[in-house]
């Protein structure tokens, strides 16, 4: 199971599309807000991947839920844009909260700058902005995937 | 009487290649100020009014307020259209004098067709509006209007919180809120009705 893991695009979907044509194998991709039509679009570009969003805090939507966890290969994935955790502050309610529901990841973005640590066993990832990352860095992507129920993931940099 | 226009609506739909999106609203003043108000202003110098939502790139929206409002209410910006003045020209004009920005036209969204009543009194107006995408200009710096006093970007909870203020203001002011509320609410239900806007 390879999952794909974009945010923060803001309407500038070209590095996305750039990656999934590279990863041509990926079974899901995740889109965690900012812009959430842009994950609309990735879906109807690649109508046979199987696209997962949560909106951001500039997504004009209310027909999607903030958060949610996806079940996958026996793995619990907890995925939210973060402005409702504060992540910008700090990780301390996201990962309570990924803790709180026996979540095996947490996945946000909202800080346009990646991170990949772990609390108690739980990956907590952040993939960065695939589009406008913060100061100096470039623009960011994750690669994860579920294999022999372990989930291994890592930060992808776009040149 | 300020008769609707329909053939300039079909107009302005046609230019910007939108089904045509009527809404009609009621509006019951408590009061005779702010009714008198736009009785007078239709009488004389306007037939209605633009309601223009600066959508900026970071995709909040520009919600203003001005020094005679009660603290902390804000709303999208309007202005008003002159009995015979073109209803594209007002809202780029108005976005500009009010604001102090150049913007285009990204989207028509419709009229809201407003009745206000007071006792056994009534009149219309018209709330014509527009998505704006700024091209140029700096954010009240270059405004020749000096009536708005503060802006403020919101996204979709801030826009919320505009409404749930503008619904219930106390005292002379709640039949004021009642009117903004109803333009800013198209707005905001326009902006989550999943209509994608480039």
């Amino acid at each position: 199971m390879k999952i794909l893991v974009f945010s923060d695009s803001h309407g500038y979907t070209n590095n996305m599309v750039k990656v999934i044509k590279k990863n041509a194998d990926a079974d899901l991709i995740i889109h965690l807000g900012d812009f959430y039509r842009d994950a609309l679009k990735v879906q109807d570009m690649f109508p046979n991947n199987r696209v997962e969003l949560v909106p951001g805090n500039n997504d004009w939507t209310l027909e999607y839920p903030k958060e949610r966890s996806i079940d996958i290969k026996g793995k619990t994935l907890f995925i939210t844009h973060g402005h409702t955790y504060n992540v910008k502050n700090d990780y301390k309610r996201i990962i309570n909260r990924g803790h709180d529901i026996k979540a095996d990841a947490v996945f946000f973005g909202h800080t346009h700058k990646a991170e990949e640590i772990f609390s108690d066993g739980m990956l907590v990832l952040n993939p960065g902005s695939i589009s406008v990352p913060s100061n100096g860095d470039n623009p960011s992507y994750s690669i994860v995937e579920i294999k022999d129920s372990k989930i291994i993931s890592r930060v992808c940099y776009i040149k | 009487m300020n008769e609707f226009n329909e053939v300039e609506f079909f107009e302005v739909c046609n230019k910007f290649g939108v089904e045509p999106s009527i809404k009609e609203v009621t509006i019951n003043y408590t009061t005779s100020d702010y009714f008198n108000q736009i009785k007078t202003a239709v009488a004389t110098d306007r037939r209605g009014e633009v309601v223009f939502c600066v959508l900026r790139p970071n995709g909040k929206v520009i919600a203003i307020t001005c020094e005679e409002y009660p603290k902390g209410v804000f709303r999208i910006p309007t202005g008003g259209i002159g009995h015979s003045e073109d209803i594209v020209e007002a809202a780029l004009r108005e976005a500009k004098e009010e604001l102090g920005l150049d913007a285009v036209i990204k989207r028509f969204i419709g009229v809201l067709k407003i009745k206000f009543e007071y006792k056994n009194d009534s009149v219309m107006f018209y709330s014509y509006m527009f998505i704006l995408k700024e091209t140029g200009g700096r954010l009240l710096l270059d405004a020749s209007d000096d009536e708005i006093s503060e802006v403020r970007e919101v996204n979709i909870e801030g826009l919320s919180e505009v409404l749930s203020t503008l619904k219930d203001l106390p005292g002379k002011w709640n039949d004021w809120g009642r009117f903004r509320y109803e333009t800013t609410n198209a707005i905001f239900k326009f902006l989550t009705s999943n209509k994608v806007i480039d």
